[in-house]
């Protein structure tokens, strides 16, 4: 409390130097409002979002609840149970399947389509161009059934209302074109555009053959005084084991809700990143403040004031004007959804209610006051280490040493305090402190680096005497006002955080784009029936453009217990245990997968039923040998002991199975077989067109085409991000120009000595050009090589992928180190260069 | 016979200031010959720095002409101006005007890096040597005393050989040994290389060391 006391006098003296304006803290203010403007945009938007999918959950959802089947519909106990439950119920079917358009050459195409009944949907509206309804489009004319199709996909077919095209062996009509659909928002992913019939339609279409591959959904409109909790508890205690999947409107887009939560947690990490660089211009612009308040500190300490009372009065200041640019940066943020509105909305395919939310606004002034806390410090710190006489003198005299103990500690405690915020608000510790690593280790570089650069130049610089120029711009990194270190830390950081998402970009699409398609198969095809396998292997073998073919038989089935316990409760929540997985049985490994531990089944083996488990996954889920796997398949449980582990790889796209199981345990389900055709590119539609032909039940899934979908996703999620990373940019241009003002007057006068001394106009600018291309162009290389080992980690260990340097972004990122600097320092060159010498060098400095 | 190495006529500079235009010099005219040595004195304010800028070309002259070795300076733009400054001008200002990011050597030798001269650190570590300062090579202003920063000030005016040198108050930042020293390396240098020189002081007693006083006052030459 002692050193409290003095704080009603320095509270009065910072007001009056507040009096004066807040020029001296412009960089501060407008570092301050992007970083917090930014924060408040992303949790505000994704407030919005959070909101939107929590009103309308049951329309997105498409009824209040929803039971999920896979390969089966549900049996009458469950029918039975749900019709108690509910007022009304719809009955949707969803299957991949193609399009056969038959003309002069025809057209086959993947579809994802929805079976559905009379009752769908049982909430919202299917919207179909030209003002068609959905049970009108439906409806039967000249004796074939109708069908809705997704504008994308009429379009790509050429297809008119009324036309004609076969799904398996049923004749459709085109009914209506698909504008948009109430509950797509909850179907997920899916590889082909939408498709709507009649499950009765189906009948004789062959598709919906025991063991294809289809799912079925139960949408609820439940009866009123009917508890979600309680009817979800119920649902799942009753009917789990026999399979079935619930969800309800409280959660109706879980994969939605999930992807926005881990791009809002990257976006909030990258706007702290911009918000770290926005630091460093604080401790820039802090720094600066006091150096031309020197004379004022100097003027207080010689009549009497402490350590004590000077700290707070410009801790005052600080403060304020941290407040002030908070302030700013939460209005501007908190109008930013609004202006954006209609972007956000067109982009994002859920509901979003824009408006004014609290949580994030809090979030953001905090990040906003613990950062502009943490940067003052050190600066603020360095008061106490300059004594009285020194404080008169030149300013380039400044004394910096380190701030003692307490300063030190207090920073730590700060920096560790905004890493704890940071991973309570997100939820995500560990990205958070990979997060904090990267950044601190990327900050220690860059540091290491401006200092190595500073003494290299100073060495350097005598050697340069054929080159004055050079050498004047080499003593000028060397001294301590061009700033180098701020100057190489705020172009170096935003870089890096572009660096390292252009070169994983790049590397991920690199890989999905050129690498994928040389070793990925041409097709991939499902539903094949097992009467079917042998003529479709006969197809294959015969085919000369076939180069080769792998086979599997393929059930879906989901991982209820691990010994004996719920599984998420045994292993967390792995990908594996969310939903359905496909699973093989074979008498041998597939080829291109090695047993990493354990042993396969005997051939012929028919005892209890042993499970052979991919090793990446079973490590992450925390398997080993001996452990027993409950697989519900079809509403029947099966018990399996792990018996081996394999390598199973992903990246070719190729069959990869996570469990296979020995013949006699699956060989008697309902079940189809997948099969993966390597083909010479050119003839892939002919073989295609022969397959269709042949087997119209057998759905074709174009590898290049699911690819390109792929892609297409990562490009959008890519850009998302680099919008966020841009304000990093900005703020570090920010900084940039705020050293570069602050330099100002050095360059004045240094400009004009060398004017009286002789030097040309054009020779003085090219000095300035050259140490703000040097220090641009290192601090655009340190951010490359931080960008391409944060890249090669993340590909190496994350991705699994190989890492190779995108050179196109790598020159990208050194150019734009040396056009920023440039350009934030050209104008205060110019303005030096205007000066009148004379003026310069008689005015007091 | 000797001629002008400064000739200034009718000339006047009025300066664009808060408080309206300021009638800094009025109607100057002088004749200074090669080789002598011209003492400027006046009150604060009378004008004496501006003259010595506008004899340097630092200050562009609202009216009348200025030749520095038959040049007429208003007729030459910023480039050729620097260009005859560094072949035949140096200045000694009194606030000493050292890059603060250079040593004293660099400092030193700026002037024949920027003429080319491929001995400029030999050179300038002789001009060093010659006003006292062989062991302070490497150091940076901010490690030199006052008289060290004008002394090194002065070492980087001679080192081109200017024709003419100008010095602005070099004694006026300097106690009284520091600026006995530094007139006297002035006055050394300027015998050495009979260079013209003018010097503005305020220091009577350092005026008289020339060999012509020039009396400015209000901004006209003092003729009593």
């Amino acid at each position: 409390m002692k050193n409290l006391r003095g704080l009603p006098i320095s509270w009065q003296i910072a007001k009056r130097e507040i009096r004066n304006g807040f020029l001296g803290f412009k960089v501060l203010i407008a570092c301050l409002v992007l970083g917090v403007a930014t924060i408040t945009i992303i949790g505000s938007i994704k407030s919005g979002i959070e909101r939107g999918l929590s009103e309308e959950g049951a329309l997105l959802l498409g009824g209040d609840a929803e039971a999920e089947f896979t390969y089966r519909f549900a049996n009458p106990t469950e029918v039975t149970w749900l019709e108690e439950k509910a007022n009304t119920i719809s009955e949707i079917v969803d299957f991949r399947s193609m399009i056969l358009v038959e003309r002069e050459t025809s057209e086959r195409v993947l579809t994802q389509v929805k079976a559905v009944d009379e009752n769908y949907p049982i909430m919202g509206e299917v919207d179909l161009f030209s003002d068609v309804i959905l049970s009108d489009a439906l409806q039967k004319r000249k004796g074939l059934p109708g069908a809705v199709i997704e504008k994308i996909l009429v379009d790509r077919l050429d297809l008119q209302l009324g036309d004609t095209f076969k799904l398996g062996q049923t004749q459709f009509h085109l009914g209506g074109v698909i504008k948009t659909l109430p509950d797509n928002g909850s179907d997920g992913f899916g590889l082909g555009p939408r498709t709507i019939v009649y499950t009765n339609d189906l009948e004789d279409s062959g598709l919906l053959a025991p063991g294809t591959l289809f799912s079925t959904k139960y949408r609820l409109d439940l009866k009123e005084n009917i508890d979600l909790d309680v009817v979800s508890k119920t649902a799942l205690e009753k009917f789990e084991k026999t399979g079935m999947r619930w969800k309800d409107a409280r959660n109706a887009a879980p994969g939605i809700s999930e992807f926005v939560k881990r791009l809002e947690t990257f976006l909030v990490l990258v706007g702290l990143s911009g918000l770290i660089v926005g630091g460093v211009g604080i401790a820039a612009s802090v720094r600066s403040y006091l150096l031309l308040k020197t004379a004022t500190i100097a003027t207080l300490r010689s009549i009497g004031a402490s350590n004590n009372i000077i700290f707070q009065t410009y801790f005052i200041q600080i403060l304020c004007f941290s407040l002030l640019g908070i302030l700013i940066g939460v209005c501007l943020g908190s109008i930013g959804p609004f202006v954006l509105g209609k972007w956000i909305t067109d982009t994002i395919p859920i509901p979003v209610k824009i408006g004014i939310y609290f949580k994030p606004i809090f979030e953001a002034i905090i990040y906003g006051l613990v950062t502009a806390i943490t940067f003052s410090l050190w600066p603020l710190s360095s008061i106490e280490n300059v004594n009285s006489s020194e404080l008169f003198r030149n300013e380039t005299e400044a004394n910096y040493k380190l701030p003692r103990l307490v300063y030190l500690v207090t920073i730590s405690g700060f920096i560790l305090f905004l890493i704890a915020l940071v991973s309570y608000f997100t939820g995500s510790i560990k990205l958070t402190l990979w997060t904090a690593l990267a950044i601190s280790s990327a900050f220690l570089c860059l540091i290491l680096v401006a200092t190595a650069i500073k003494v290299i130049t100073q060495k350097f610089r005598i050697k340069l005497r054929s080159n004055p120029n050079l050498r004047w711009a080499f003593s000028a990194i060397t001294g301590p006002k061009e700033g180098a270190i701020i100057v190489i830390l705020s172009i170096g950081i935003g870089l890096s955080v572009l660096s390292s998402i252009g070169q994983i970009g790049g590397n991920i699409r690199t890989s999905i784009q050129q690498d994928l398609p040389e070793v990925a198969p041409s097709y991939f095809f499902i539903d094949i029936q097992k009467s079917q396998m042998p003529e479709f292997r006969q197809i294959m073998e015969t085919d000369k453009d076939v180069t080769s073919f792998d086979e599997a038989p393929m059930i879906r089935g989901i991982i209820t217990r691990i010994n004996g316990m719920p599984a998420k409760e045994y292993a967390g929540d792995h990908w594996v245990l969310r939903g359905d997985r496909g699973l093989t049985y074979s008498t041998k490994p597939l080829e291109r997968s090695n047993i990493t531990e354990g042993v396969w089944w005997e051939p012929g083996y028919k005892g209890p039923a042993q499970i052979s488990f991919a090793e990446e996954e079973g490590r992450e889920m925390g398997l080993s040998l001996g452990d027993e796997l409950t697989v519900n398949i079809m509403g029947r449980d099966i018990n399996a002991t792990i018996t081996s582990f394999r390598d199973v790889d992903f990246s070719t796209a190729g069959i990869g199975f996570i469990m296979s199981m020995n013949p006699h345990a699956l060989q008697n389900a309902p079940h189809s077989f997948i099969a993966t055709v390597y083909a010479n590119p050119k003839a892939e539609a002919e073989l295609l067109r022969k397959v269709a032909s042949k087997f119209p039940n057998i759905t074709a899934v174009r590898i290049k085409e699911a690819i390109a979908q792929v892609s297409n996703i990562l490009s959008s999620i890519s850009s998302v991000v680099l919008y966020g990373a841009t304000t990093t940019i900005l703020t570090g241009f920010l900084v940039l120009v705020g050293t570069a003002a602050s330099t100002e007057k050095a360059r004045k006068y240094e400009a004009a000595i060398l004017k009286a001394l002789g030097a040309s106009t054009a020779s003085i600018l090219l000095s300035f050009a050259l140490r703000s291309i040097l220090l641009g162009g290192v601090a655009g290389a340190v951010a490359l090589l931080i960008g391409a080992i944060g890249a090669w980690a993340v590909c190496s260990y994350v991705m699994g992928t190989d890492y190779t340097i995108m050179w196109l972004n790598a020159f990208a990122v050194v150019l734009g180190g040396i056009f920023a600097n440039v350009f934030a320092s050209l104008y205060f060159s110019l303005r030096a260069m205007r000066a009148s010498t004379s003026s310069v060098l008689r005015s007091e400095y | 016979m000797q001629r002008p190495s400064i000739l200034i006529e009718n000339v006047s500079l009025s300066l664009d200031g808060n408080a309206g235009v300021v009638d800094i010099l009025k109607d100057i005219s002088i004749d200074i010959q090669e080789g002598e040595s011209i003492g400027i004195v006046g009150p604060s304010g009378s004008g004496k720095s501006s003259l010595l800028m506008l004899m340097g070309g630092l200050e562009r002259i609202s009216n009348g002409s200025i030749k520095l070795l038959g040049q007429n300076l208003g007729e030459m733009n910023e480039n050729k101006l620097a260009s005859f400054r560094r072949s035949n001008v140096g200045i000694v200002f009194q606030s000493f005007h050292l890059i603060p990011t250079m040593t004293a050597l660099e400092n030193v030798a700026v002037p024949l890096e920027l003429s080319g001269n491929k001995d400029a650190f030999g050179l300038a570590e002789e001009a060093l040597g010659k006003v006292g300062l062989e062991d302070r090579l490497t150091h940076f202003p901010s490690q030199l005393s006052g008289g060290e920063q004008q002394r090194t000030a002065l070492a980087r005016a001679i080192i081109a050989k200017p024709k003419i040198l100008l010095a602005d108050e070099p004694t006026g930042n300097l106690d009284y040994e520091n600026g006995k020293i530094v007139a006297d390396y002035l006055f050394e240098l300027h015998s050495e290389h009979k260079a013209t020189l003018v010097l503005v002081t305020h220091d009577v007693e350092l005026a008289n060391r020339c060999g012509k006083i020039i009396k400015i006052s209000d901004g006209e030459v003092y003729t009593p």
